[in-house]
């Protein structure tokens, strides 16, 4: 092998050394799967429980920090929200991380004003996915650092539910009785999981606005065996699709 | 006659296609008899891990594709440039390199196959289901391999044959690159898929669903980007393959050869270089547009030292093809010291340039530390992290490499055309006002909302620059059509760090590829198919910058060693150059004939 080869092979060698020597010199930073996470409802006793809870998940699963600021940035992508918490109701904090593009702003750099809609990822749908719980604690975390009231109770945390086993058919036979009316089957609790379908049924959710939900009532008009009968029928029913 | 062992390589290449062919239809059939049984959704390989294998054949399979998509480019470039110039050189240097292709073509099969094997064997529930989505493009994969090696053929071999025919050579070689074109954009579509999937509805047609899934939002401009980058690697490897051959050179011819090839390798590999940072915004625009928690993920999450390294990379690639520009300007050209202080000023503005492309913008920072700088930025270098300084940046280091070339271009030669003072006038004043309205854009850029910037500003920026570009060229082209030889360009008295500066650009490019080959893939964090699919396998992590430059920097050695391979293989046939030529020691002047 001819010197000026070993002696190119070798300035290769350094330069791809350097680089990996680089590569393991800057901070090292992997990127994790969410892990299952863990929101131990039993152990959230109160409300600053759920802070911590929200605070680990704006920076963890929600990965809000990756464009929100907390304190003025000149440089963010995405608002500050050191005190948004403080100055928003809790509907509208629900409702711009669950639909960030319902309400128009208006931009009065222009002349006229022209309206936009906030960009910002769905959080309740995947990648980020957080569920109801998740997003009451983000909630309650973005109160207490905004110095408002925090009007999120740990009373209202869905028990998760972990083994439904109730009557299929009877659930049908009850959907066909009480459900049809508003909801085909087909459509009916896609992209929610047991614990949230549980809460879009029986329980009125929290912050979406005044209107009364036109499941009110549910949790004293069905009895627990019912309930069990219902979302066995639904989830069957999201497996026979998702098949 | 055009040697005896590039043939060998090819009898691998159908064996290879057919087996993979019927292994993916039999793994079509097997899906759609919607077999019951439960399904194996990972195997694993002990003690490397599946990921790390399939990685590591991935890349190389990724920068051999490159390679023999890149190579056919520049060959067919040289081609016509000696058929417009009459310089029987570029005929000699594309055919040499055109006798590359056969083994090198037959090795990325190779690769193509084995990653196949190893997907459907590693990861078959993926595999089930982009079988069951893109299907019907296997079928156009395996026609347009068809295409392409047939063409191949009777582009390679008969290339002496058609030396009388040369523009059916020449419609032959863009058959060549039109098909390979197209065997690049169909895996494009099932990768891109990966990273930005769309919803079809039921019951839409097979076909409009296929063209739906494939037609996804990053496919289009991962397909311009990936074409221009295997321009630039084709360019790149070639002036490194020069600069090597050029250190083993002992006679005059071929000093005088192997200079002349490494200038051409460089010259096209910044031909290529200087378009490519505006298919790269494209594409992350496309990202951004998709999903912002992507791009962000990218550009500001876990990625963001990514990012950096990459701006340093590209930084040295832009400063070793000028680099390479101002040796040849200084040793080739007779009195070309007094160039020196224009290249002076040259690199002054491409460091600070380049200082401000690899500011990071937004790091991964603990809640104390985002609080103690006010959010994930820095208070005061966070103002030159944001994209308008960066596209700033860019444009600029763009025009100042053109400049760069333009002065080699134009150096030792006198215009004659009566035009000329005129012309010269109005290429400053277009370099002026575009590079002080770049600036002005980048500036006001932080002034507006993003969406004007992204849309308005960024745009016209590019556009200003590529307008310089495209006047610029043919007009000092027209300009030196008949121009006076001043100074004398002797070929083959390059210095030795000169070849080291083109192997350093070769592997560059290399490196960076295996460094956005990563991107890519980590930016679906942990999802096989972005929001769709989850990677529920012990490797849906993405590792740490520290042991993933590590694999980039083993499957760029790899590569090298591959195509130093495919280089000797192909340079067996060859017989010894010049027997009679005169030996010259390094370092000694080789006059032009």
């Amino acid at each position: 092998m001819p010197w000026y080869f070993v002696k190119v092979m070798g300035f290769v060698v350094l330069f791809l050394s350097a680089f990996v020597y680089i590569a393991r010199s800057i901070p090292q930073t992997d990127s994790q799967p969410p892990a299952e996470f863990a929101f131990d409802v039993a152990v959230i006793k109160t409300k600053q429980d759920l802070v911590k809870v929200g605070q680990n998940i704006f920076f963890g699963k929600g990965k809000c920090a990756l464009c929100h600021s907390i304190g003025p940035s000149e440089t963010a992508r995405c608002p500050n929200l050191e005190f948004k918490g403080g100055q928003l109701t809790r509907g509208f904090l629900y409702e711009s991380l669950t639909q960030p593009s319902k309400y128009i702003y208006m931009d009065y750099r222009f002349s006229p004003p022209k309206p936009f809609a906030a960009k910002m990822p769905v959080i309740n749908k995947p990648p980020i996915g957080l569920n109801e719980n998740e997003i009451l604690a983000v909630i309650a975390f973005l109160q207490n650092m905004g110095g408002g009231e925090i009007t999120v109770d740990p009373s209202e945390l869905i028990l998760p539910v972990t083994h439904v086993s109730g009557d299929a058919e009877a659930g049908r036979r009850l959907f066909a009785k009480a459900c049809t009316t508003c909801h085909a089957v087909a459509s009916t609790g896609r992209g929610k999981d047991e614990t949230a379908l549980r809460q879009a049924i029986f329980y009125v959710s929290a912050g979406r606005g005044d209107k009364p939900s036109p499941h009110q009532g549910f949790d004293q008009r069905f009895s627990i065996k019912e309930a069990n009968d219902l979302l066995t029928f639904l989830l069957a029913q999201r497996v026979a699709a998702a098949n | 006659m055009h040697g005896r062992t590039p043939d060998n390589g090819w009898r691998w290449v159908w064996p290879a296609l057919a087996a993979a062919l019927v292994l993916v239809l039999t793994a079509s059939w097997a899906y759609a008899q919607g077999e019951a049984a439960p399904q194996v959704e990972y195997r694993d390989v002990p003690f490397f891990g599946s990921r790390n294998l399939i990685w590591i054949v991935a890349q190389l399979h990724l920068l051999l594709g490159g390679f023999v998509l890149g190579v056919p480019i520049f060959a067919w470039l040289c081609e016509i440039i000696g058929v417009r110039t009459g310089d029987p050189r570029y005929d000699k240097l594309a055919k040499e390199f055109t006798k590359l292709l056969t083994s090198a073509y037959a090795t990325t099969a190779i690769f193509g196959a084995i990653l196949l094997f190893l997907l459907i064997a590693l990861y078959p529930k993926l595999m089930s289901y982009l079988t069951d989505a893109f299907y019907p493009t296997f079928g156009l994969y395996a026609l347009l391999f068809l295409l392409e090696t047939a063409t191949l053929y009777l582009y390679w071999y008969g290339w002496d044959a058609m030396q009388d025919r040369k523009r059916l050579h020449l419609f032959l070689g863009f058959l060549l690159n039109l098909f390979a074109l197209f065997i690049m954009a169909v895996p494009n579509a099932w990768a891109t898929f990966q990273a930005s999937p769309v919803i079809v509805a039921e019951g839409t047609g097979l076909w409009e669903k296929t063209w739906a899934l494939v037609n996804n939002p990053t496919w289009m401009p991962v397909n311009v980007h990936r074409f221009i980058a295997n321009i630039v690697l084709g360019g790149f490897i070639c002036g490194a393959y020069a600069g090597i051959r050029y250190l083993g050179s002992t006679t005059r011819e071929e000093r005088e050869h192997y200079d002349w090839m490494g200038y051409i390798g460089n010259f096209i590999g910044i031909f290529g270089l200087l378009p490519l940072p505006f298919a790269g915004y494209w594409l992350m625009r496309e990202v951004y547009m998709y999903s912002q928690e992507m791009g962000i993920t990218l550009m500001g999450g876990f990625l963001a030292w990514l990012f950096i390294m990459q701006a340093v990379l590209i930084g040295i690639l832009f400063l070793g093809a000028n680099y390479y520009f101002w040796l040849g300007l200084v040793h080739r050209l007779e009195a070309g010291v007094e160039y020196r202080k224009y290249v002076l000023g040259v690199l002054t503005v491409l460091m600070l340039c380049f200082g401000v492309w690899l500011t990071p913008h937004s790091l991964v920072a603990s809640l104390e530390e985002a609080r103690k700088m006010g959010g994930a930025h820095h208070p005061v270098l966070g103002v030159l992290g944001v994209m308008s300084a960066k596209m700033t940046v860019v444009n600029i280091m763009i025009l100042f490499t053109f400049i760069s070339f333009i002065m080699y271009w134009r150096a030792g030669k006198q215009a004659t055309v009566k035009w000329a003072k005129a012309a010269n006038v109005f290429i400053v004043a277009l370099f002026t006002i575009v590079s002080v309205a770049v600036i002005v854009l980048g500036v006001w850029g932080y002034f507006v909302p993003a969406i004007v910037r992204i849309n308005r500003f960024s745009t016209t920026q590019v556009l200003l620059v590529l307008f310089v570009l495209v006047t610029v060229t043919p007009l000092v082209g027209a300009m030196l059509k008949s121009a006076k030889v001043t100074k004398k360009m002797t070929w083959g008295q390059m210095p030795v760090r000169a070849q080291y500066a083109l192997v350093l650009n070769a592997v560059t490019v290399v490196l960076t590829m295996t460094l956005m080959g990563y991107a890519r893939s980590a930016s679906r964090v942990h999802w096989h198919i972005y929001g769709v699919m989850q990677d529920t396998s012990p490797y849906a992590f993405s590792p740490a910058f520290g042991f993933a430059g590590l694999f980039m920097a083993l499957c760029t050695f790899l590569f090298c060693m591959i195509v130093l391979f495919i280089f000797w293989v192909a340079s067996m046939g060859a017989h010894p150059a010049a027997e009679k030529s005169v030996h010259v020691p390094m370092g000694k002047s080789v006059p032009v004939k």
